[in-house]
């Protein structure tokens, strides 16, 4: 009774371990039945004891646990070895899921003689797996990131060493963290004596200037990033620089220190040149000025006496005389306008432009009805294409619209049935306006003496002009990025084909 | 107590005499005063230099002035003269070779009355002066004195 009570008492104490443990438990016989199953086996397997035991562990919740591996493991592995740790199983289950199991199997002789039962441990490990899964492909990853992260570094270098800019960068203490190859070839400075260093103590404190110690402490601090901060310096090897100075100010992730990137554009050539652009641009308006005011004046006084001289001395002047004198006044004319179409030709080039949609066709025509006021002889037909379009500046492009249908009315004044058109055309697959006459027209020869200033290929005896005109309408289209040529015949007519921006 | 005269402010020579010639021709007898640089042009009007004892009040009716003179040129002139309570109203003529914009602009900024660019041909130089002497002696009404 005793020996009984014994051994009830340790079945009690079994089953109740077997049902403490987390890990689903089941006991078999050697017939492979269930004996005993643990509660966390019901909850994980989501079976019920009556369907459970005295069942063959293969026909388990309608065959779901018929696996071949634990067929291996039941049937062939644990005979021989009566132990066996960690034998993974993965399956499909109905109503789990596919699931991974680590099994643990003790096989258990009940003393001699004695029937043989076999305890099966089963530990779902199949969220461990997708976690260990997990931080594989995250392990892989981050090796790919790695990987990139340094292709990015060494990319960032090698776009360090090839930008011609000086570029170095600062950590926030302002000591110098990397430097471009540039940088040291521009400032004739040595690795060994840059890197780590304060910025403003390279090169025998050469970089201790005020408007960067500005830039570095006041400016970057609050904005970050800045552009085109103008720094002239006198360094003692290099001479006196201008420099473009572009910051960024790089925060580097929560916690790390920011650093400071700053590139360096020498502009101390560019600066020259543009200072010399300006001089003579003063120079040619001052010159312009003179020109205005001192070059006319004595004309006038030409003009004035030979007048005075007509008028006064009438009596004593034959025919000859007086024709001379009148020659001495119309070469004054002359003068005076050659000095204006100068003038006017020279500010052409020097007023700011203001560039809009034009209407090319109703400019066209307002020229034409002026044209046709200040000259009632004018005998030409115009034909002007409707709906042509540009962008450019109003005041300019009518200076040059009108020189052109000027001298295209000019040019063919001597012909019966003069037409004049102004239209558009595509030509080497660009839209060319063009201003088309039939008359004189020019030899192909002189093509390239057509643009000159004061460059004329008809004699004034023939047409009169100063020579301004054409020079002044290349100018303008030049101006507008466009360009102008002419297809000419002798006594075939002309063809000015101009270039310009489309009205968008 | 106004003479109705004219200040011709003008170094060159040759264009005080066409003017002269000029206003002649057009029987403009208004007695004309020629200053030679904007510095006699301000003795004039101020009665002080040359002028000392001039009464100042006797203003001319019209100012004739060219831009590019010796010493101070019209432009400064022109400043003075606006800027003075006793010839801020004074009628001024810029009367001048260059039509350049940049003088155009600072000329009426100064409070020019008027700006004539001087014509080469000499015809059209007497008919502009014609025309002046016609407006600014005979058609406008002078500021009165104070």
């Amino acid at each position: 009774m005793a020996v009984k009570k014994n051994a009830t008492e340790s079945q009690e104490y079994a089953e109740s371990i077997v049902n403490t443990v987390r890990e689903p438990l089941i006991v078999l016989d050697q017939n492979l039945r269930v004996v005993m199953a643990s509660r966390s086996f019901y909850d994980v397997f989501k079976v019920k004891p009556e369907e459970t035991v005295g069942q063959l562990i293969y026909d388990l919740g309608n065959k779901q646990w018929d696996i071949p591996k634990l067929r291996e493991l039941l049937e062939t592995i644990l005979p021989e070895k009566a132990t066996l740790d960690n034998f993974e199983v993965e399956h499909d289950f109905a109503d789990i899921g596919r699931r991974t199991m680590l099994l643990n199997a003790r096989q258990i002789e009940q003393g001699i003689g004695k029937k043989r039962i076999i305890l099966l441990a089963i530990e779902d490990i199949t969220v461990r797996k997708e976690i260990e899964s997990g931080l594989e492909k995250t392990r892989k990853e981050l090796a790919v990131i790695k990987i990139a992260a340094d292709e990015v570094s060494e990319f960032a270098e090698s776009v360090i060493n090839t930008v011609r800019e000086p570029l170095i960068s600062l950590d926030q203490d302002l000591r110098v963290v990397t430097v471009s190859r540039s940088f040291y070839e521009f400032f004739k400075v040595k690795p060994e004596e840059t890197v780590g260093q304060l910025i403003y103590d390279l090169g025998n404190k050469q970089w201790d200037i005020p408007k960067l110690r500005e830039l570095l402490e006041t400016i970057l601090p609050e904005k970050a990033t800045f552009d085109n901060f103008e720094v002239e310096h006198d360094f003692a090897d290099i001479g006196r620089r201008t420099m473009l100075l572009n910051a960024r100010q790089i925060e580097q992730r929560t916690g790390k220190e920011r650093i400071i990137l700053l590139a360096i554009e020498d502009i101390t050539a560019r600066k020259e040149i543009e200072n010399n652009l300006k001089k003579a641009h003063e120079e040619l308006e001052s010159f312009a000025y003179s020109v205005s005011h001192d070059l006319r004046a004595p004309l006038r006084g030409i003009d004035g006496w030979s007048l005075a001289l007509l008028e006064d001395f009438k009596d004593k002047l034959d025919e000859q005389g007086r024709e001379y004198i009148d020659r001495v006044r119309s070469e004054t004319q002359i003068m005076g306008r050659l000095i204006d179409d100068l003038l006017t030709f020279s500010r052409q080039s020097r007023i700011e432009m203001n560039q809009q949609p034009l209407d090319m066709t109703a400019m066209a025509q307002s020229i034409i009805s002026r044209l046709r006021l200040q000259n009632p002889a004018l005998q030409a037909d115009f034909i002007i294409q409707p709906g042509l379009t540009a962008l450019g500046d109003f005041g300019l492009i009518e200076i040059a619209l009108k020189n052109l249908l000027d001298n295209a009315a000019k040019f063919s004044s001597r012909n019966s049935g003069a037409i004049i058109e102004f239209g558009q055309v595509e030509k080497e697959g660009k839209k060319s306006f063009f201003v088309r006459d039939n008359g004189v027209g020019f030899d192909m020869a002189y093509a390239n003496k057509l643009f000159g200033v004061f460059r004329r290929l008809h004699k004034t005896s023939e047409f009169p002009g100063t020579g301004i005109g054409l020079a002044s309408v290349q100018r303008i289209i030049n101006r507008h990025g466009g360009y102008i040529r002419a297809e000419a015949q002798v006594n075939a007519g002309a063809t000015f084909y101009f270039t310009l921006k489309e009205a968008t | 107590m106004n003479s109705k005269h004219i200040l011709l402010v003008e170094d060159n020579p040759s264009d005080v005499k066409l003017t002269k010639r000029a206003l002649e021709q057009n029987r403009i007898t208004n007695k004309l005063i020629v200053a030679e640089d904007g510095q006699e042009a301000l003795d004039y009007l101020f009665a002080i230099g040359r002028y000392a004892g001039r009464d100042a009040r006797d203003l001319p009716s019209v100012v004739l002035m060219d831009l590019k003179l010796p010493r101070i040129d019209g432009l400064e002139v022109l400043k003075e003269i606006r800027a003075n309570e006793h010839t801020k109203r004074i009628p001024v003529v810029i009367l001048t070779s260059s039509d350049q914009e940049q003088d155009l602009i600072a000329s009426y900024d100064l409070g020019a009355n008027s700006y004539i660019r001087k014509p080469v041909d000499f015809h059209q130089f007497t008919e502009a002066v014609r025309n002046l002497g016609l407006y600014w002696l005979l058609l406008n009404e002078p500021p009165p004195v104070v």
